[in-house]
């Protein structure tokens, strides 16, 4: 039964009708567009984010401590066989004694050799502030244990390009004033290097190691005109990395403490730093495969920490920090690095 | 009193009575398929006018000798038309009626059909006599348009031609009719052609037999006896065709995009045409077709059509970010091992390939006129007109001149225009009939726009030309 109108049969224009619905639906396009594919660059540093074991000389980290690394190194001049005293402002004064010097195979236990002569350069590098360690990639530990400074030095005198070292029972007397009033019981430690020395800042060999003599080191106060200078008498037996530290105390509750950061950070760009906030101490956490993240033992329960990270990813710079006030149960802190300029950084670390 | 002798006082009664016949009861009672316009090409032409007419009639003369075929005479009854042949064979016998006007029949051992045989032909009012001539006539021109064609058909032939006396007499006998009735342009090539087969001289003899075969097979005979009929006329109408159809298609599209340079640097055209890639399209809509005559059509509707493209973009030093979850054993102190959940984030740099699919939309509305031609069940046009755009708009990416990919949307009022104007249309249609008033039509066609898709403030010029392959279904409608 179909209503006729005029001649056209309902049929009819019900099956037009359903011819023009369907191509109305064939109309309707629902797909706008197609998924976007990625595909990562194979060989850009930030896509890289494996940890090894042995890191290449050619990792970031050591470009990267090459880049922050100090630079105002102070050099003279002297005579060796006359020997002294340099003064470098009211804050430094190094006391070189005659004839102390000899050629050696640059190591600085290897023992003695023949005395030399003759004009010789004098490099002088002091590290004082947390930054100035961090920069330095000198942390304050000796073998694991917590060490507190007051300040370092870095000193390499070089005859013809030769670097010369001490001559056993040979000294040098640095005295200089420090950034805090001096301490009592402060020992003098020598730096652990390899060998031969790397060409770079960073080394993963060094430790600090207390000179065999344990004697505080000798401290002064002298008025200049209305104020007070402070400072030590440090004595040292060996050139190249020297500085006045004390153990902490070793009786407080302590615990390890992991930094986690992103899987862009490895440890082949990255180098994580806890700075003590009470002591002027800084350590540099060790990486740790297993667990992808930053580590290191012997912090003091309840201390308050800035964890800094430093990172190169290609040419760029990250920096991320976290201030732990309180450290306790929880020992695992998330940081999370931002890109930064290089200047950035160093302020940064410069202000620690 | 006998039976014989009511039927004669009706008879006797009724002889001058005349009654009008319904308007439209001939189109109903007509076969289906006589409705459908029949016939290859050269009657086709019947319905291109005057003009076209005047234009063929010679070549009408010689292809009538090539394709000597048959014409379908509409009838008033289906049985006083039941092929072709018989109503050729009908005009043979009006040939020999022109040498006899007494005689239909000029073969002895058939049947005659004397002018003054009385045939009747009556409906359930009434019952007269006619003359065998109007008889012959009504029978085979049963139509207000089928009495048309004798009077064409005479005027066609010449003076020496032996049948137009009888298409004169023809003529004179019908002239009560409208003479807007007599000059219908329908079928005039078919009458032409009929006169022409009036030459032929095969199957004289069977032509009375037909004649009285018509009439005797007719199965109202008994009370269809004799009658004046008037057949319906076309009075206070146009002799317009009234048929129409009504087209749905959906066609799968392919755009040819053309890009000249206006002031885009020449990086720029080539990263555009990297980036693009043509894709296939559609189209899809509905016309109605109204047929001029039985050969040229006009045709009109609403399409949507959507061209569709392909932007792929390589978009470098692409940062992705992915939220990664690690759990971790970390050892507090010896023996006190601590798991460690973290979330953050995984930052990989690349390249992401954005593939988009452009979609160039727009409404429009066609104008074409066609001519077509064949058989009833297949059916060769040609069309050609223009598209007038009703409002285009677009949806995807494409590169801004910095080369970065930047959405269509947003940029739509400043590059592309919302109407691109005038097209041009053509097409071929090549329609098959799959029933009795539905065809299934496929027509290539090819679309080209007159002014580009751009304006004034885009660096480069462009528009498409689209082909494709419409396919689609006809309706024959109010036939």
């Amino acid at each position: 039964m179909y209503l006729n109108i005029k001649g056209i049969r309902m049929k009819k224009i019900k099956g037009i009708m359903g011819c023009l619905l369907l191509l109305t639906l064939a109309a309707c396009n629902k797909e706008i567009s197609n998924n976007n594919g990625f595909t990562p660059y194979a060989n850009n540093p930030l896509n890289d984010t494996v940890w090894i074991t042995n890191i290449p000389g050619d990792a970031p980290i050591y470009k990267l401590a090459d880049t922050i690394c100090h630079n105002n190194i102070i050099v003279d001049t002297f005579d060796l066989a006359k020997g002294k005293v340099l003064n470098f402002g009211d804050s430094l004064e190094i006391e070189i004694h005659p004839n102390s010097f000899f050629v050696g195979t640059g190591n600085p236990g290897s023992g003695g050799g023949t005395a030399t002569d003759g004009k010789a350069t004098i490099e002088i590098l002091r590290i004082q502030t947390r930054g100035d360690f961090i920069k330095a990639y000198r942390p304050n530990n000796s073998f694991g244990s917590l060490l507190e400074t007051a300040s370092g030095f870095f000193i390499r005198i070089e005859k013809n390009g030769q670097e010369l070292m001490l001559l056993p029972d040979s000294t040098l007397k640095i005295k200089y004033s420090d950034i805090q009033d001096p301490v009592a019981n402060m020992q003098v430690f020598y730096g652990r290097e390899t060998f031969p020395f790397p060409n770079g800042a960073l080394d993963d060999a060094h430790t600090w190691v207390r000179d065999q003599d344990t004697s505080w080191i000798k401290t002064f106060v002298k008025q200049s005109g209305n104020s007070y200078k402070k400072g030590y008498e440090l004595v040292a037996k060996r050139l190249r990395w020297i500085s006045a530290e004390r153990y902490l105390d070793s009786t407080v509750a302590k615990t390890n403490i992991y930094a986690i950061l992103p899987p862009n950070y490895t440890n082949k760009n990255t180098q994580v730093f806890v700075a003590f906030d009470k002591n002027r101490t800084v350590l540099a956490l060790n990486s740790d495969i297993s667990t992808r993240s930053f580590t290191t033992k012997n912090i003091p329960l309840k201390a308050k920490i800035t964890l800094v990270a430093i990172s190169k990813i290609g040419d760029d710079f990250y920096l991320g920090t976290k201030v732990v006030n309180d450290v306790g149960t929880v020992i695992n802190y998330s940081i999370t690095p931002e890109k930064k300029t290089l200047g950035q950084i160093l302020d940064y670390i410069n202000s620690l | 009193m006998t039976d014989n002798q009511f039927d004669n006082f009706f008879r006797e009664k009724l002889s001058n009575h005349t009654a009008p016949v319904p308007e439209g009861l001939w189109e109903k009672i007509r076969p289906e398929k006589e409705k459908r316009p029949k016939g290859f090409f050269l009657r086709k032409i019947n319905g291109t006018g005057l003009l076209l007419a005047a234009l063929l009639v010679g070549s009408v003369i010689i292809g009538l000798l090539i394709y000597p075929h048959t014409s379908s005479v509409p009838a008033t009854d289906a049985a006083l038309n039941t092929s072709k042949t018989n109503a050729t064979t009908i005009n043979q016998s009006t040939n020999k009626i022109t040498g006899n006007n007494s005689t239909l029949n000029s073969t002895p051992n058939q049947p005659s059909v004397s002018k003054d045989v009385k045939i009747e032909i009556a409906d359930e009012k009434t019952n007269t006599n006619i003359s065998a001539e109007k008889a012959i006539s009504a029978n085979q021109q049963p139509a207000a348009n089928d009495v048309r064609v004798l009077n064409t058909a005479s005027s066609v032939n010449t003076k020496e031609d032996p049948f137009k006396s009888f298409f004169i007499q023809e003529q004179t006998q019908l002239k009560d009719y409208p003479e807007t009735e007599l000059e219908g342009n329908n079928y005039v090539s078919a009458n032409i052609q009929q006169a022409s087969l009036f030459y032929q001289p095969e199957s004289v003899n069977s032509t009375t037999g037909l004649v009285q075969k018509n009439l005797a097979s007719n199965g109202h005979d008994k009370f269809i006896k004799s009658s004046i009929i008037i057949c319906p006329t076309n009075r206070g109408r146009s002799n317009f065709n009234t048929d129409w159809s009504f087209e749905v298609f959906a066609s799968p599209d392919y755009g040819f995009k053309s890009v000249s340079n206006v002031s885009a640097s020449q990086q720029y055209l080539d990263k555009k045409d990297s980036t693009e890639s043509m894709q296939i399209g559609y189209s899809a809509g509905f016309r109605i077709v109204k047929p001029l005559n039985n050969n040229w059509l006009l045709k009109t509707g609403l399409q949507y059509s959507q061209i569709n493209q392909k932007f792929s973009y390589r978009n470098e030093n692409e940062i992705k970010t992915t939220t990664v979850i690690t759990t971790r054993s970390i050892v507090r102190s010896p023996g006190d091992t601590v798991i460690v959940t973290d979330t953050s984030t995984l930052r990989q740099i690349g390249y992401s390939v954005k593939t988009i699919r452009n979609h160039y939309r727009s409404i429009d509305i066609p104008l074409t006129l066609g001519y077509q031609f064949g058989n009833e069940d297949l059916t060769i046009g040609i069309n050609a007109g223009v598209v007038f755009n009703i409002t285009s708009w677009y949806q995807g990416e494409l590169l801004d001149t910095s080369l970065t990919s930047v959405p269509m949307s947003k940029i739509s009022n400043s590059y592309y225009r919302s109407n691109i104007g005038m097209g041009l249309y053509s097409s071929i249609s090549v329609l098959k009939r799959i029933n009795e008033n539905t065809h299934l039509f496929f027509e290539p066609y090819f679309r080209y726009n007159l002014s580009n898709m751009t304006n004034t403030a885009s660096p480069y010029n462009q528009r498409f030309q689209v082909g494709g392959l419409a396919i689609g279904l006809r309706f024959d409608l109010n036939r």
